[in-house]
């Protein structure tokens, strides 16, 4: 009877014994001076060691566990709770070490005396990489923000709650680590309240038409500096095509903004000292533009004392005479006033501007120049041109440029007329267009090349700007600059400047797209 | 003898200075014709009395000292003035050593103008009378017989009439009745002036008395 219930029990025992081996996770049983008694399917896959081999060796010794924790510690958990759980370091046979996470519990006899610990344990060695590979991917992210300025950021739209901020977002914005700022909403105070609307309009578009926005707006920090942030704003949806969360990338451009600002203030200062210099070399001609009239009004005053010494005074060519001098003074202060104006330093206007206008007064200042090198210049001005925006100052020192260098060209010709024709011409679909024309020996093909290089020049004592200048001028009012052979002789160097576009009445956006350049 | 009135030209492309200038010589009672290019003041008639041209170098066309060649090259002896918008010291030099009154930059004293104006105007005159008085002598010496043209540069040159006499183997009675008729028929009332008189036609490209031989 005995021996049946016995044969049963291990019939039983052995069917239970069937179903661990079952299980995938390494099961193995020691005794309390840790020598293995039992040893599944799944320790032998684990370990390399069959059951045989197993049972009745030391198994830490077999395993070659090693812990973080200190034994005492395990044992006296396991001692109290009945159960430890952790992660250990495990030698296979052939000794190749396996990462695991395992689970013992601890098995007493009917007087409570610890008899058996039984150890389930699960390779994790694949998660360990997995885990480190992840870590070295954050790592490195985190290290390429922190080199690029970038930060990024995800936005829950549900909650309006950040689910992720990056640490370059942080330090970028010059921020406190997660000092206070832990919702959208306080990001948001942060920005400039000029540029609020902007930024939120921008994460609007990117909701409504599901697509990346670009934006770039300021941050005042609580120290009150200013940093300017470019984001791109990008939509994240889900498999329904719900819109689940939003993300962005940060990149603080505010030194590549104080670069481009140096930069335009460089440039316009080199077409200011440009100008100087130009004016420079044509200093005899202005000065005989003003002492024309002064000139005239010296006579004119010496005439009109005379009228009014004789007997009886002449009243009326007396009053002639200073109406003579009445208009010339107002000639030459003109002429001041212009060249003033080419001089003065002055932030890019962006103002209507009549060409026809600006080409006569152009040609006012180089009269003199044009008359003694016996040149022969004539203008074709169309009217009706197109309506232009610009910096009149900065369009005639182009003008002012192309005609200086028409006349050089043209002085050297002794052979045939020295001709010049300046023109203008509306097109009505791409703007206007400025000529130059003159008669002299025209352009070699190697020149064609670096005509508008900087400082390139024929000329033995020139610097070589002036076109180099006159061209970013021109493609700063979104225009072109360009030369052409002239027939029969000559070349032809003209402009392009884009017109206005009709307006609808909306005189407010006039000066964005020019003078905040 | 009243002297002729005198006629000013000036040519000036600037029109505030043309009128001006203008003004200025009709307050002193100047006769003043203007024009804008040195092609409307080669165009246009020039009376037969004494002139000045007051010129601004930098004028359209001809410029300014091309037109002082120009006159000079086409027997124009009108005295000129130059007047410029800008002081330039070779051109000027250029102007003066061409023959120019003066070279004024604008602006000008209006007295420095009239100084200058005056000035060619008299040197105008005196050139006139100059060329007129020229005239004259060619016409006294044409009245000479050909022994009598051969007989005054020797009369002339202070030889004696015996010496003169000698040398064209003629009586010296003969010679003092040549020598009294070159007086009376030129004209000159003593000895010196002769001399002068002489010593002017001799200067003449145009004498063209040949010596007979």
């Amino acid at each position: 009877m005995e021996n049946l219930e016995r044969r049963l029990g291990e019939e039983r025992l052995q069917q239970l014994l069937g179903l661990l081996d079952l299980t995938h996770d390494s099961i193995f049983v020691r005794d309390m001076n840790d020598v293995i008694t039992y040893w599944n399917r799944g320790a032998e896959e684990l370990y390399g060691w069959t059951k045989e081999e197993a049972v009745g060796q030391v198994s830490h010794r077999l395993v070659q566990t090693v812990c973080q924790v200190p034994r005492e510690q395990i044992s006296a958990q396991l001692l109290g709770t009945g159960r430890w759980e952790g992660e250990l370091i495990q030698s296979k046979r052939g000794g190749t070490t396996v990462a695991v996470s395992t689970r013992w519990a601890l098995q007493r006899d009917e007087s409570g005396n610890p008899v058996a610990v039984l150890e389930a344990t699960n390779d994790i060695t694949e998660r360990k990489h997995a885990e480190e590979s992840l870590r070295r991917s954050e790592a490195y992210l985190a290290e390429a923000q922190r080199l690029s300025h970038v930060g990024s950021w995800a936005i829950d739209l549900a909650t309006g709650g950040i689910i992720h901020a990056s640490e370059e977002l942080f330090r970028s914005w010059g921020l406190d680590q997660r000092g206070g700022i832990n919702s959208l909403e306080a990001f948001r105070q942060l920005i400039h309240p000029e540029d609020r609307d902007r930024y939120l309009d921008a994460i609007q578009t990117a909701i409504l038409k599901k697509r990346d926005v670009e934006v770039e707006y300021r941050v005042a920090l609580p120290d009150s500096t200013i940093k300017h942030i470019h984001t791109v704003v990008n939509p994240v949806f889900t498999t329904t095509g719900n819109l689940a969360e939003i993300v962005g990338t940060s990149l603080d451009i505010t030194e590549r903004k104080s670069a481009e600002d140096a930069l335009r203030d460089a440039q316009a200062e080199l077409a200011r000292v440009n100008r100087v210099a130009t004016l420079g070399t044509l200093v005899v001609s202005i000065a005989h533009e003003v002492n024309q009239p002064l000139g005239a009004m010296a006579t004119s005053t010496a005439a009109c004392s005379r009228w009014l010494a004789r007997h009886p005074p002449d009243l009326l060519r007396a009053e002639q005479a200073l109406d003579r001098i009445r208009r010339d003074c107002k000639r030459a202060s003109d002429v001041v006033a212009r060249i003033c104006g080419l001089v003065r330093r002055q932030p890019l206007q962006a103002n209507p501007v009549n060409l026809n206008e600006a080409i006569h007064e152009v040609l006012a200042l180089v009269r003199d120049e044009v008359q003694s090198n016996g040149v022969s210049l004539s203008t074709q001005l169309a009217h009706g041109l197109p309506r232009v925006r610009g910096d009149r100052v900065q369009l005639q020192q182009v003008i002012l440029n192309l005609i200086v260098n028409a006349i050089e060209a043209v002085s050297a010709i002794n052979s045939r007329p020295r001709e010049l024709v300046i023109a203008s011409r509306g097109d009505a679909s791409r703007g206007v267009i400025i000529a130059v024309r003159d008669s002299g020996s025209g352009l070699e093909a190697a020149d064609t090349d670096h005509l508008f290089d900087a400082f390139y020049t024929t000329k033995p004592d020139g610097i070589g700007m002036g076109l180099a200048i006159s061209r970013s001028i021109i493609e700063a009012h979104g225009g072109g600059l360009w030369a052409v052979p002239n027939a029969p002789h000559g070349t032809v160097v003209q402009f392009l400047l884009p017109a206005e576009p009709v307006r609808t009445g909306d005189e407010a956006a006039d000066s964005a797209s020019f003078a905040s350049r | 003898m009243g002297e002729e009135q005198s006629v000013i030209f000036v040519i000036d492309d600037d029109p505030s200075m043309r009128d001006a200038l203008e003004d200025l010589l009709r307050s002193i009672d100047l006769d003043v014709r203007v024009f804008k290019s040195t092609q409307e003041f080669l165009a246009s008639g020039r009376p037969d009395v004494p002139g000045c041209l007051v010129l601004d170098v930098r004028i359209p066309g001809q410029g300014g000292l091309n037109l002082q060649q120009a006159l000079a090259a086409s027997g124009i002896d009108l005295p000129i003035v130059f007047i410029t918008g800008h002081g330039d010291i070779p051109m000027a030099v250029q102007a003066i050593k061409a023959g120019a009154i003066d070279f004024l930059t604008k602006p000008f004293r209006d007295q420095d103008l009239l100084d200058a104006i005056q000035a060619g105007v008299e040197q105008d005159r005196a050139r006139r009378r100059d060329a007129g008085l020229m005239a004259e002598l060619r016409k006294r010496l044409d009245t000479l017989t050909p022994r009598e043209r051969q007989i005054m540069p020797l009369v002339a040159s202070g030889q004696p009439n015996k010496q003169i006499a000698a040398e064209l183997e003629v009586s010296e009675a003969t010679v003092k009745l040549h020598r009294g008729q070159i007086m009376r028929k030129m004209q000159a009332k003593s000895l010196p002036e002769l001399v002068r008189m002489a010593d002017r036609l001799d200067c003449q490209p145009k004498a063209s008395q040949s010596q007979p031989k």
